[in-house]
Order: structure tokens, then C-alpha cells, then sequence
């Protein structure tokens, strides 16, 4: 115990001796994810990849009926400007990129859906615009179903009346309201469709990268200290360190619970912006949070001892730690979500830490204590697992290597 | 000067893969010698120190210090061992003092003690002035000497020294030419390598000359000369380079 705590202190003072380099570790997490945040902000809050367009609508009807049903096509999220425009200057619209498309509303459509032929509308797509054509190509077949099953409707209400032995002008009256009624019910979609807001807790651009971003950190911060070993083999002071009554563990131990303790600090600093900018209030749910960050850091200093072993110079690690973390920040969403990541990705992001960190962190940050993160801490715990057992069969057959 | 078998090697072989390293190589060191292990680039010199060290086994053999193996009980003999390796195996970033408070606790030794050796040993190896300095900005001779200060600490029996002097100027060389007589006169044991021929006539009591990992010849100076023929170690050595 008293030579790991000589080298637990020469560990710390070789750590602390490059103080630029320590602020810059301990500061950079706060200012990357302010950054990051503000950069991302505006594809989070998007709902869809499709900016709101322009629609020209030719309405050749141009009743009441049509005018409702104008003003509902309006209401659409991703319509930014309806165009009541003529059939010609649609299309010049169209040619221009100044409408995605045109809805061509026919003469009589009231009326001939009223008399259960109804007129043919026409969708004019732009080849430029595809994805924005094929959206409103939607809409309208949407309206042109509902209206088909409403005709039905109306069909097997006048078939029952009639074999009923209703009278004619009854069967018209009762026909005539039911037309109505069933062209308002549609055409007042919020009673069919009831929009409401999803009652869970959201999560702030700023909590999401921090959450997510510190799993990068934590992976970071073990660098420097699995470094220091390979620069220890480079110098001879590990041959050394065997001749005298220590162990080699000894040393690697040591560097592990530095790079632990760096992340901590770090997870304070982060923890602390986040209580003063976006006000989490990590103090309720730091019980579950802690397990997932020990987890976390844990996995982290079983990567980096991974690394080690298939690297043996300090410039080769660097080399494999910092392309790895960038490859696990990419695919295990700390970039861009992952759940608008191909599925590619998400099934590769099943070996990264810092998605299991992210789910972690964000399952209790949003649900509080009762918050699901057992999921995370379990796979968290056993990517520790696998890469120390990596590491040490690496390690193994470098051994083996030397001596055969 | 042979005091009867203190490290007695008996029968070693090391290989890596198929290079025999040392082959079936044995002989004795008495207690208070300083004995020279010389040889050509690859005749097995670093990696016996290394076996001597503890730091790696061999294939077979053994080495025992006072009767008792040390490759079957290396922890019963690292306290009592110092080891100087061949590279400066300290840490550039760090002060003189730093370094040798890094090396004095991992032999354990703490508080007014550790403090007073550090100390003591700095002085011994006139690097007191350069205490406080980044050993980064040290001379090759003063590393060199540093290097040896942190074998010296723990006041081992044995000091092991792998070309102690290599790169280093006349200063330092004669600096630690004194202190390895001053070891010597406190019954410390010293097993050198070097490339200074020289500097092994003079302060070796016995030495082992060894080639392609076998033992040619062992004993003072003028029973090595004797026994190959040879009118100076540096003809000797001349003779199995060219071979």
C-alpha cells in the first residue's frame, strides 16, 4: 500500500505539473459543449428534415366549401404560404421554384360530390422540389380517400333507408344532412384528429450534449494517463519498477483511478454549468447519475488499458485513442442523435460507451430518481468488462510474442 | 577479494525465440566484488543482468544469492537489489528531487528517513546544486548520475549496474568510478557492464567474458588474460569482435 501511494503521488504530480494543459482538459468540456449545443440547436428542435414550402392552389370551384378546405390546407405544418393562384401562372410558379407544387381544386367538386360523382382534382409536382411534390401528392390522396369513404358511407345509409321504405323526399333530406355533416366532420379534421403535446419531461440542447459529450470527456481525460504509462515502458522506468519490491499493476492501477478522478472533476464542472446555465437540478438525481458516471469511467479506463495493450508507443496511442473516441462520438450519437443516425449505426453504437453514458444520463435527468438507467449501467459495466478482458488477452499474446 | 560464493549462477540458459541468449553459462561472485561482465554487442550481458535483476526468468537454470533462488523467489530479493539500467529510466518532467522521492517510495522508504537519503545521495553524486531542476535540462553525465542515485537509496547489498558510464564525460565517469570503490568498502557487491575496458581493468576485481551468450572465461584480469593468451583485455576483445 505505501509504494502504490508513492506511485499515486508521483502520478499526481506529473499530472498537476502541466497546469495548461489540466485547465484545458477541465475547461474544454464546458466551452465544447456550449459550442456544440448552439451549433446543433436548430436541427434538434426541427421535426422533420423538410423546411416549410409554398403550395399554389388553383381553385376553380371557389365556394365556400373549397374555401374551407383551402384554409385547412393552410393550417398544414409544413405548408408555409398558401398561393390561390390561375392553372397557368401555377405552373410558371412551379417552373420557378417559387411553389413545391399546385392543388387544382375542379369545378363543381361540392356539387359533384354531392351527387356522388366526384369531379377529378389534379396535383402538379416539381422535379426539383420531389420530396415536397410527393408530400402534397399525399395530402391530396388523403382528401380523395376520406371522400371515397364517405360516399361509401352515404351509400349504405341510402340502401338501408331505402329497403327501410323510407320515402323519396325523406331519403333526399336525410342524404342531403348527412353530406353536410360528413363534408364538416372532414374538413374539421381536429375532431377526427386530436393533436395534443407529448407530456414527457424534454430535454434542453444543452443537457443532451453535456449528457452525451461527457462520456467523450471521460474517454479523453484517460489518455493522458494511459500515455504516461507507455512513456514509462519508452523510458525503462517499467523494467525498473520490476527489479524493486513493487508491481507492475501497481503502476497501472495508479493511472486508472487518476484518469477516474480527472473525469470526476470533470463531471462536477460539467454538473455545475449545467445547475447554473440550464438549472438541472443534478443535486435530486445525483444517486442514479453517479453509478452511471462511476460506470462510465470505468469503461472509459478499460478502453484506454485496451488501447495501451495493442499500442505500445506513446505516439501510436494517441494516434488509436483519439480516432477511436471520434469514431464512438460519431456512431454513438454525441454528435447527432441516434435515433436519426441509419441503422447501421445504431446497431455499431451498441460498443460505444458513450451511448450507453447518454442513455444513462438522459433516462434520469428526464424521468428523476425513478428514471430507467439500470439498462445503461448494465451495459455499461459490461463494455468495461470486455475491453479489460481484451486488454489483458492483448497484452498476453504481446507477452507471448517476446518471450517465444 | 572473492569471499567465497555470494551470487552463485549456475547452469542458465535464456533464448528469445530461436536465439540462444545464454547458453548453460555458470559461475560464482563473492561478496564485495566488483565484478565486470564483458563481451561484445550480443553476447548476453544485458539480458543476465536482467535475470540477475529479477526482471525476466530463464529457460533453465538458477541464480542464487546466499544459497537461495532468487528466480524462485524474486520478492525476497528485490529490496535487497539495486538496479541501474542502461537507459535513464527517470522522468524528464520532474526535478532531481522529485524523481528520487518517486524512487524512494516504491522501496518504501518515508518520512525523515527518505528525505535524508535523498539528500545524502544527491550530495554523493554532486547533483545537490541541481536539486530542484527539471531533469530534462540535465547533461547525459548528470542524468547518468541521477540514474544511479535512485539504484542507491534503499542501501542495497547487490547494485547491478548496466553501462553505468555510457555517453557520459570524463567528470561524471570518475565520479562514478569513486563511488562504486566507496560501495565496494561498505561490502556492497557490484556486477558492472561496460564498454570502457579501461574502466573494467581497473576497478574489477573478477570478471566473466562472455560471447554469443557463453561463458568464455572467468576470473581477476590476469587469469582472464592468462587463460586466453591475450597481453590485454583490449586485445582480447579486439579478437572476439573480429570473430
Amino acid at each position: 500500500m505505501r509504494t502504490f501511494a508513492a506511485v499515486f503521488k508521483n502520478d499526481l504530480r506529473i499530472i498537476f505539473k502541466d497546469v495548461k494543459a489540466l485547465l484545458l482538459l477541465l475547461i474544454m468540456p464546458v466551452l465544447v459543449i456550449l459550442i456544440i449545443a448552439r451549433a446543433m440547436t436548430p436541427f434538434l428542435e426541427q421535426s422533420a428534415f423538410i423546411e416549410p414550402f409554398k403550395v399554389a392552389l388553383v381553385d376553380k370551384e371557389d365556394s365556400l366549401w373549397t374555401g374551407i378546405l383551402s384554409a385547412q390546407l393552410k393550417g398544414l405544418e409544413i405548408i408555409e404560404k398558401m398561393i390561390k393562384t390561375t392553372e397557368d401562372d401555377a405552373k410558371k410558379l412551379i417552373a420557378e421554384g417559387e411553389a413545391a407544387a399546385a392543388i387544382i381544386l375542379p369545378e363543381n367538386l361540392s356539387d359533384s360530390i354531392n351527387y356522388w360523382r366526384p369531379e377529378q382534382g389534379e396535383v402538379l409536382g416539381s422535379s426539383s422540389l420531389y420530396l415536397e411534390s410527393q408530400m402534397i401528392k399525399n395530402v391530396a390522396l388523403v382528401g380523395a380517400t376520406a371522400v371515397s369513404s364517405g360516399l361509401a358511407a352515404l351509400n349504405t345509409i341510402y340502401d338501408y333507408e331505402q329497403q327501410a321504405g323510407f320515402d323519396d323526399q325523406t331519403l333526399y333530406n336525410d342524404m342531403v344532412q348527412a353530406n353536410e355533416r360528413f363534408i364538416g366532420v372532414v374538413l374539421g379534421r381536429k375532431t377526427i384528429f386530436a393533436e395534443s403535446e407529448d407530456q414527457a419531461v424534454s430535454v434542453d440542447p444543452v443537457t443532451f450534449y453535456a449528457a452525451s459529450l461527457l462520456a467523450i470527456f471521460v474517454m479523453f481525460s484517460s489518455i493522458p494517463c494511459i500515455k504516461m504509462l507507455a512513456q514509462e515502458r519508452q523510458l525503462g522506468i517499467l523494467s525498473r519498477v520490476q527489479a524493486a519490491p513493487t508491481h507492475t499493476w501497481q503502476l497501472v492501477c495508479s493511472k486508472l483511478l487518476i484518469s477516474i478522478l480527472l473525469s470526476l472533476i470533470q463531471f462536477v464542472i460539467i454538473g455545475v454549468f449545467l445547475s447554473l446555465t440550464v438549472k438541472v437540478k443534478l443535486g435530486q438525481t445525483l444517486l442514479p447519475i453517479f453509478p452511471v458516471f462511476l460506470a462510465t469511467a470505468l469503461a472509459s479506463a478499460a478502453f484506454s488499458l485496451f488501447v495501451a495493450a495493442i499500442a505500445t508507443r506513446s505516439a501510436a496511442i494517441d494516434l488509436i485513442a483519439n480516432l477511436s473516441i471520434l469514431l464512438m462520438a460519431v456512431i454513438g450519437g454525441s454528435i447527432y442523435p441516434l435515433s436519426a443516425m441509419p441503422e447501421i449505426s445504431r446497431s455499431l453504437s451498441v460498443l460505444a460507451i458513450n451511448r450507453w453514458c447518454t442513455e444513462g444520463f438522459l433516462g434520469v435527468l428526464t424521468s428523476g430518481t425513478s428514471g430507467d438507467y439500470r439498462n445503461s449501467l448494465a451495459m455499461l459495466l459490461l463494455l468495461a468488462a470486455g475491453y479489460f478482458l481484451l486488454a489483458i488477452l492483448f497484452m498476453g499474446m504481446k507477452r507471448r510474442r517476446v518471450t517465444a | 577479494m572473492n569471499n567465497g560464493a555470494f551470487i552463485t549462477v549456475n547452469n542458465i540458459v535464456k533464448r528469445y525465440k530461436k536465439r540462444t541468449a545464454l547458453d548453460h553459462v555458470s559461475f560464482d561472485i563473492g561478496k564485495g566484488e566488483i565484478f565486470g561482465l564483458i563481451g561484445p554487442n550480443g553476447a548476453g550481458k544485458s539480458t543476465f543482468i536482467s535475470l540477475l535483476a529479477t526482471i525476466s526468468k530463464p529457460d533453465s537454470g538458477d541464480i542464487c544469492i546466499d544459497g537461495r533462488s532468487i528466480i524462485k523467489h524474486p520478492g525476497d530479493f528485490r529490496g535487497r537489489i539495486g538496479y541501474v539500467p542502461q537507459e535513464v529510466a527517470l522522468y524528464p518532467m520532474l526535478t532531481a528531487n522529485e524523481n528520487l522521492d518517486f524512487w524512494a517510495g516504491i522501496y518504501g522508504i518515508e518520512g525523515q528517513q527518505k528525505h535524508h537519503r535523498i539528500k545524502t545521495a544527491l550530495e554523493y553524486l554532486k547533483l545537490a546544486d541541481r536539486a530542484n531542476d527539471k531533469v530534462k535540462t540535465f547533461s547525459g553525465g548528470m542524468k547518468r548520475r541521477l540514474n544511479i542515485a535512485a539504484s542507491l537509496l534503499h542501501r542495497p547489498e547487490i547494485l547491478i549496474m548496466d553501462e553505468p558510464t555510457a555517453g557520459v564525460d570524463v567528470l561524471s565517469r570518475n565520479t562514478i568510478a569513486e563511488m562504486m570503490k566507496d560501495l565496494q568498502r561498505a561490502s556492497c557487491t557490484l556486477i558492472i557492464t561496460s564498454h570502457y575496458i579501461d574502466e573494467l581493468e581497473l576497478l574489477c576485481n573478477r570478471m566473466a567474458i562472455l560471447n554469443k551468450g557463453k561463458l568464455l572465461y572467468t576470473g581477476t584480469l590476469n587469469e582472464v588474460l592468462k587463460k586466453a593468451g591475450a597481453d590485454s583485455l583490449q586485445t582480447l576483445m579486439l579478437g572476439l569482435e573480429e570473430a
